[in-house]
């Protein structure tokens, strides 16, 4: 179908965000739908739709178009709503707020002209649909059977059922779709039907509105030729879209009568029946034995509570968490609701639990219906551990048969108790990133702070330190017995001039390991007051190591270990 | 020395004994009503305490919520807001704190074991999540909590650095392949703590974790509840909020599974 648009709104707002609102037709049926186009330059932006009440929106899409003229981008974003009418008259899509950002613009309104239209009489249409409820009048969470069904004699294709809202009440859908045919005035109607179980929350007249089926149908004409191409092979027909709709219900929903039974009510409303039983009537204390509590029947059995249970003292429970199996089938849910407790008795003795009852509301009945167990009789024996002490020797132990071990499970389930502790007060304060940061770059800033206090303290140093350090080191490395001889008497003589330097405080070219005269030596230790002998000494060791180095003596190791030594008491005798 | 400089140095002195008398009994209000204020939840915490222990579910509930309304931020707090939540049949609220605890204290044994047993009340069967690239190449990431993560980065970084400082102090040249290493370490460590803080931003922006608290919410395809029920979800379901929008909620519970609840009908984990 070609599509024709009328413009029929342009926007208020004349700023960067404009908005358009378009649909294809102004005058439609009851059960036609009408598309509704929002068009939004730039971006993509927020379309307020939830002020549209006269229509059901059946479906929604986007999309966008990007156009280049002249080297001029555009986009365009269009929102599509399918509307179906809720009802006949002159209906309106009221101004529809379009925001993107801080920005807001709103379409103008637009009038719909809806119209009844088609055939009343079922019988005279090919295709059509039902709804209907098991009960009009019920009374707060009963189960109401909702049916959508449809009725066709021809082909339908793409089906979409759109289900009522079911405002009020709790519904869930029961799987498994039923189709079937129907004689309807002479005609066969194809039937599929769809079910929902239905509990309401709540008292009063609650409506359950349109249940919205989309499909496309086809017609095959109504002229028959019998041209070879009208055969049903090549005659594929044509295809339209159609929406059907149900008319809407009402249910009368009662509020539950006044409660007056001393037990408590349960919550569930239906049809049940309960049983208790014990799994062991005598047992040791310490020991358990499990109580089950089982609910059986139809309505909403997995609200029931569990029963309240008047243990006497002398007994700890623990209680599982509650086992359901409720199935939904045509006729609503249905199962068994299992409540299990683990009793232990603390204190030897004869106990009697008495008649568990069970109070819910009976649907056959129309009343509150209390259901009883008998009691039940408990014997708590002394402890085994306490009566069965044994004496314990070698043998029996050797001839004892092997441990069945076990895996531990749980006998009951509980939560562990409170922290009491008054530190539950203090604030736990998360680690900020600023935080983090800082104590990260901490360790960094105390490692640049390190190499900036050395440099520092290097700077500063006391020449005659540095320089008796650097005596201090050149002998060191003499000492290593992989040096070459020159290597060796090298290190000898930086090692003897720097220690002479040192003894004065001396730097400048000194420092820098320069060679030294006899004379100078002799001189600077003269001016720092050494004895002559010392002063012999020193000049002695530093000429045998000149004549070593630049005569060509030979080195041998014992030569080597003598010098090595004789440099090494001098340097004493300096730094001393 | 004048009159004059005399009269000032009176004048000078007279203020600041003024100056310190005021400072003096403005600590005192402030550590006067800071007592007042500890007293009180010291009072509504050991209520809540024995509520508990009186099977008082509803007034403990009253007695610890009011020290978290008071501002205070502790996981044991929140666990026994759970621990009241749950005694008193409200799985929502009390997963809902057990969560917030578990920011706080992951790895505490008492709150992991009535979580876990809380989570056995849960309707909505989890779908299961696809596993990402992330998480499996920092799969050991789930094995330790952020505050773990934070606190080992910093404490390798610390190491890390001495162990440089100590080699610079000694004058010796720094070894290679142990710097290395250390580097590596520290690295991940940090990293991964950053992208966790880069996380947790992105993640309060955008997508907020929560869990349902009713025993059961309908989630719509719209901001009314005209709108069509798209799927139930039950009490103590955890969700992802990605949009809040006129009181409503945009929550996400799978991959596909994703429309709207009024905000009233979920608790965000961390606010």
């Amino acid at each position: 179908m070609a599509a024709v648009f009328f413009i029929l709104c342009i926007p208020v707002a004349a700023c960067a965000l404009d908005a358009q609102a378009v649909v294809d037709k102004s005058r439609i049926g009851l059960d036609d739908t009408v598309r509704l186009d929002v068009l939004v330059n730039g971006d993509e932006a927020d379309v307020d739709v939830s002020v549209i009440k006269d229509f059901n929106i059946i479906s929604r899409g986007t999309s966008s178009n990007v156009r280049i003229i002249n080297t001029q981008v555009s986009r365009e974003t269009t929102y599509q709503y399918v509307l179906l009418p809720l009802k006949e008259g002159q209906l309106t899509i009221p101004p529809l707020k379009v925001a993107r950002g801080k920005e807001t613009v709103y379409t103008r309104p637009i009038r719909i002209q809806v119209s009844q239209t088609g055939p009343r009489n079922l019988a005279e249409r090919d295709i059509f649909v039902q709804a209907f409820v098991s009960k009009i009048e019920a009374v707060e969470g009963e189960q109401i059977i909702y049916t959508f069904r449809l009725y066709r004699t021809v082909q339908i294709d793409s089906a979409r059922l759109q289900k009522p809202d079911f405002i009020g009440f709790s519904a869930t859908e029961i799987e498994g779709n039923r189709s079937g045919e129907s004689i309807i005035s002479g005609r066969r109607y194809a039937v599929a039907e769809v079910s929902y179980v239905l509990i309401p929350l709540q008292s009063g007249k609650l409506e359950i509105g349109p249940a919205v089926l989309s499909c496309d149908v086809r017609h095959l004409g109504l002229r028959r030729s019998h041209s070879f191409f009208d055969d049903s092979f090549f005659n594929r027909g044509r295809w339209e879209k159609k929406v059907f709709r149900t008319e809407p219900l009402t249910v009368n929903v009662a509020p539950l009568p006044p409660h007056s039974s001393e037990v408590t009510f349960s919550g569930l409303v239906g049809e049940a029946d309960f049983r208790a039983a014990i799994e062991d009537n005598e047992i040791a204390v310490g020991d358990s034995t499990t109580l089950t509590l089982t609910i059986e029947g139809s309505g909403n059995i997995m609200d029931a509570e569990e029963p309240e249970i008047t243990l006497p003292d002398g007994f700890k429970i623990y209680r599982d968490a509650p086992e359901e199996d409720v199935k939904l089938g045509n006729d609503g849910y249905a199962g068994h609701k299992t409540f299990r407790i683990a009793l232990v008795p603390v204190k030897e003795g004869d106990f009697t639990i008495p008649p568990i009852r069970f109070n819910y509301f009976d649907m056959a009945a129309k009343r509150y219906k209390t259901i009883a167990s008998p009691a039940f009789s408990i014997r708590a024996n002394p402890s085994q551990e306490k009566t069965q002490l044994e004496v314990f020797s070698a043998d029996a132990i050797q001839n004892r048969p092997p441990v069945d071990r076990q895996d531990v499970k749980f006998t009951g389930r509980d939560i562990l108790p409170l922290k009491e502790d008054l530190n539950a007060l203090s604030h736990q304060q998360a680690l900020s990133f600023g935080r983090f940061v800082f104590l990260a770059l901490l360790p960094i800033l105390l490692y640049l702070s390190a190499g900036w206090f050395l440099r520092f303290m290097r700077k500063t140093d006391d020449p005659a330190r540095v320089m008796s350090r650097k005596a201090r080191e050149a002998l060191k490395d003499a000492g290593h017995p992989d040096i070459s001889i020159e290597e060796f008497l090298s290190l000898l003589y930086k090692a003897l001039i720097t220690g002479i330097c040192a003894t004065a405080g001396a730097s400048g070219q000194f420092a820098k390991g320069a060679s030294l005269t006899h004379a100078e030596a002799e001189e600077i230790l003269r001016n720092n007051g050494w004895a002559d002998d010392s002063i012999q000494q020193a000049i002695e060791l530093f000429k045998r190591i000149e004549s070593a180095r630049y005569s060509g003596w030979r080195v041998d190791s014992e030569l080597r270990e003598t010098l090595l030594a004789d440099t090494r008491h001098m340097l004493r005798s300096l730094s001393s | 020395m004048t009159g004059r400089m005399m009269k000032r140095i009176i004048v000078m002195r007279t203020m600041l004994k003024k100056t310190a008398v005021i400072i003096l009994i403005l600590i005192t209000a402030a550590t006067a009503v800071s007592a007042a204020g500890t007293t009180e939840s010291t009072r509504d915490f050991l209520d809540g305490v024995k509520y508990y222990n009186e099977e008082n579910y509803p007034k403990a509930i009253d007695a610890f919520a009011k020290i978290a309304a008071g501002g205070i931020r502790n996981g044991k707090l929140y666990y026994n807001l759970g621990n009241a939540y749950l005694k008193n049949g409200d799985i929502g609220h009390a997963i809902l704190w057990y969560e917030r605890a578990a920011k706080l204290i992951p790895n505490d044994p008492d709150l992991k074991f009535n979580l876990n047993y809380a989570l056995t009340f849960i309707k909505d069967k989890r779908e299961e999540k696809k596993n990402s690239m992330f998480g499996v190449l920092f799969f050991w990431k789930e094995l330790l909590s952020q505050r773990t993560v934070q606190w080992t980065g910093l404490i390798l970084n610390m190491m890390f650095w001495l162990f440089l400082t100590g080699q610079l102090i000694r004058r010796r040249k720094q070894l290679k392949m142990v710097s290395v290493f250390f580097m590596t370490a520290v690295g991940i460590f940090i990293l991964t703590a950053c992208y966790d803080y880069y996380a947790a931003a992105v993640s309060s922006a955008r997508n907020k974790e929560a869990v349902i608290l009713p025993s059961s919410v309908s989630v719509r395809s719209g901001l009314s509840e005209a709108s069509t029920e798209l799927f139930v979800l039950h009490a103590g379901t955890k969700i992802r909020i990605d949009q809040e929008k006129n009181g409503y909620y945009r929550i996400c519970f799978s991959e596909g599974k994703i429309g709207w609840i009024p905000k009233d009908k979920a608790g965000v984990v961390e606010g």
